[in-house]
């Protein structure tokens, strides 16, 4: 089927001019806007002709580079193989061994469904973005890719199966701008607000924006700053919003033979299968929001999609689920899991205190200099609230994290505000670790880590066990862990 | 259950050479010279910008002699408590003064393993040698100080088990 070298659709030009020209635009914005700004009064003609320059180089440079690209790209399967050859210039040649693909998704944006095409990313366990990405191919080539690749047995004719995936969850539009409710982008628009300051060398717009909180009385200037508070918390929670709408609109997860399929998307489609054989971890996530209503989210990942940012949300599960249903779909990704049902066991209460300190030094050198700044020797007065806080921190940390056996999976759940539970089989476990700081050891304390081949930043951390108790833990993942040998599920 | 045959192990907890002490001693000394330079630098232009009465910086290089002494008079410690055992299923590496930690790699998650030796370490007859598994960023274990006979024997030793699937 693709045992012959292939060109990408010539969506791909288009494609990738908007994406290169989008994405040089986006990092240009923010220096565009300062220069804008600094030179304001410059005259209309003067700022038309910068910005219209500036334009006209970024879309001249975004167009050479997709020309290449689409003249200079193949891709076909050679003995168990993908190979991509690309490059002009550089010439690049990769070969993607079809047994080692974690992931194959298909993604459409609104280019791709104007033009009929689709985008295909193979996923490997290695690196931080997709080691094939196909910017465009037709929407039927695009599906019959990547059913080959995922059913990586090396054969070039592999029936492609059609069978009809069965339904197994699916969000509401109404759950869809829920789940955007629930979350808050204001610390996006922060960041963009300081980026624009960052670049305003000139000081055009930091200066005066201070001038004019300096020239207000103090209550005004409070009462200023609560409604820019409240109106970007506002304009956060209505970006979060938009967000959710246009990436989970119409939400669903179908049964399909090679694993769990996701479509999602209003603008950009995606059709993602996760390969539940190759499961690494699963990830329950409850933010405060998401557990007053009493949802969850739910992320499986497979090895090397932790921070695989060019994927859209690959590894997300579901955006939002009820929690009395989190075991239900648990069962698709990890054989025997049973949230519900689990036995959860106590790290030790001395955690309280080693917690508390951590939060108080930490709060403590955040605060010192405003508090002493403003109220001098009696910003000694707030080290009493802190301290109580802190400790009530400490006791909400302990009232929460813990963890859990079964003969298959091992379980942990952390985190005061952001609630996770990570779940890892015993068979994917790639290595764990026991370490006591000189802290710990003072209070008889062991901190056990385990990581499985997806847990760059997911790893189980099971802190402040009683010393004996985490020996006797470590003594029964190494026990698992050889009673798993050569049960593993998919493999690579 | 796959049926198993036995692998070679060590026999035990076994320590590294302990010429390492040299190579940390030096690499030690060149890093805190080199940030005892910069945070002196950083102190004299801080002196000067609030026109202090002195100008020579005091507190950073004290401090970081200090640190340097200290560091260099736990050497013997962190080379003792540097251990590494190969057993049946796992390699077992001990390390830590402050943060005492003992990690488990299973033989088979083993994808690949590397031997370097840097310049310093040739000039002691020294290599390290390490570990990675799938997914992890990097090495998750480096067994610093061993003769570049020893590395080999691990190397084949740990290379035997043939690495399965994730």
């Amino acid at each position: 089927m693709f045992d012959r070298p292939h060109r990408l659709h010539p969506a791909a030009i288009v494609i990738n001019f908007g994406s290169y020209f989008v994405s040089t635009s986006k990092a240009m914005a923010t220096p565009l806007i300062a220069l804008v700004a600094s030179n304001a009064r410059s005259g209309t003609h003067m700022l038309a002709l910068m910005i219209g320059g500036f334009l006209a180089l970024i879309g001249l440079f975004s167009l050479i580079g997709p020309l290449l690209h689409y003249f200079s790209t193949r891709f076909y399967i050679e003995s168990d193989a993908l190979v991509i050859n690309s490059g002009f210039v550089w010439r690049k040649r990769r070969t993607i061994p079809l047994a080692r693909i974690q992931n194959v998704n298909v993604e459409r944006t609104i280019w791709h469904r104007i033009l009929n095409a689709a985008s295909v990313k193979i996923e490997t366990a290695a690196g931080a973005k997709s080691e094939g990405d196909l910017a465009a191919l037709s929407l039927e080539d695009a599906n019959k890719l990547q059913m080959v690749l995922l059913h990586h047995r090396g054969s070039v004719e592999a029936p492609v199966d059609q069978a009809k995936p069965t339904p197994i969850y699916s969000l509401t539009t109404k759950q869809v701008f829920l789940a955007g409710m629930l979350g808050n982008r204001v610390v996006y628009i922060l960041a963009g607000i300081f980026s624009v300051f960052q670049f305003d060398r000139s000081e055009k717009l930091f200066r005066p924006a201070l001038q004019y909180i300096g020239h207000l009385s103090p209550m005004a200037a409070i009462l200023a700053g609560a409604i820019a508070f409240f109106a970007l918390v506002v304009i956060g929670w209505l970006v979060s919003i938009v967000m959710s709408a246009t990436r989970f609109y119409g939400f669903r997860i179908d049964k399909h033979d090679r694993g769990l399929l996701l479509s999602h998307g209003l603008i950009t489609q995606f059709r993602t299968i996760v390969p539940v054989g190759r499961v690494q971890s699963v990830r329950i996530v409850e933010p405060i929001l998401f557990r007053m209503y009493g949802y969850c989210e739910m992320y499986a990942d497979t090895a090397g999609t932790f921070d695989k940012k060019d994927v859209g949300a690959a590894n997300k599960i579901c955006p939002l689920l009820p929690e009395g249903q989190a075991s239900q779909i648990g069962q698709h990704l990890l054989p025997g899991f049973e949230f519900e049902r689990l036995q959860w066991r106590q790290v030790s209460p001395r955690t309280v205190a080693r917690h508390a300190t951590r939060y108080f030094i930490q709060l403590a050198t955040l605060s010192a200099w405003p508090l002493a700044h403003w109220l001098k020797w009696n910003a000694l007065w707030f080290v009493i609230p802190l301290a109580i806080y802190c400790w009530i921190l400490g006791l909400f940390y302990f009232h929460y994290v813990g963890y859990s056996f079964t003969n298959d999976l091992l379980v942990a759940r952390s985190g005061v505000f952001r609630k996770q539970a990570v779940i890892i089989p015993f068979d994917r476990i790639q290595h764990y670790t026991i370490n006591s700081s000189l802290f710990q050891r003072w209070l008889g304390l062991t901190t056990v880590s385990v990581s499985s081949a997806a847990s760059g930043g997911h790893a189980i951390h099971i802190a402040d066990l009683e010393a004996p108790i985490a020996e006797t833990l470590r003594v029964t993942i190494g026990t698992a862990i050889k009673n798993h040998l050569g049960s593993r599920r998919g493999g690579l | 259950m796959q049926p198993t045959t036995p692998h070679q192990t060590t026999d035990g907890p076994r320590k590294i050479h302990p010429a390492i002490r040299m190579v940390w001693l030096f690499s030690n000394t060149v890093t805190f010279l080199i940030i005892a330079i910069i945070s002196s630098t950083v102190e004299f232009s801080l002196l000067k910008a609030l026109h202090a009465p002195w100008r020579f910086p005091i507190v950073m290089p004290i401090l970081w002699v200090g640190i340097g002494i200290a560091s260099a008079s736990l050497l013997k410690l962190q080379w003792e408590r540097w251990q590494y055992e190969v057993t049946d299923r796992e390699v077992i590496l001990s390390w830590g003064v402050w943060t005492q930690t003992r990690r488990f790699v299973p033989r088979d998650r083993i994808q690949h393993v590397d031997i370097t030796s840097g310049p310093l370490a040739r000039k002691f007859g020294l290599s390290h040698v390490h570990l990675y598994v799938a997914g992890a960023h990097g090495a998750v274990g480096g067994i610093p100080g061993l003769t570049h006979e020893e590395a080999e024997a691990l190397r084949s030793m740990l290379v035997e088990t043939q690495a399965e699937h994730v």
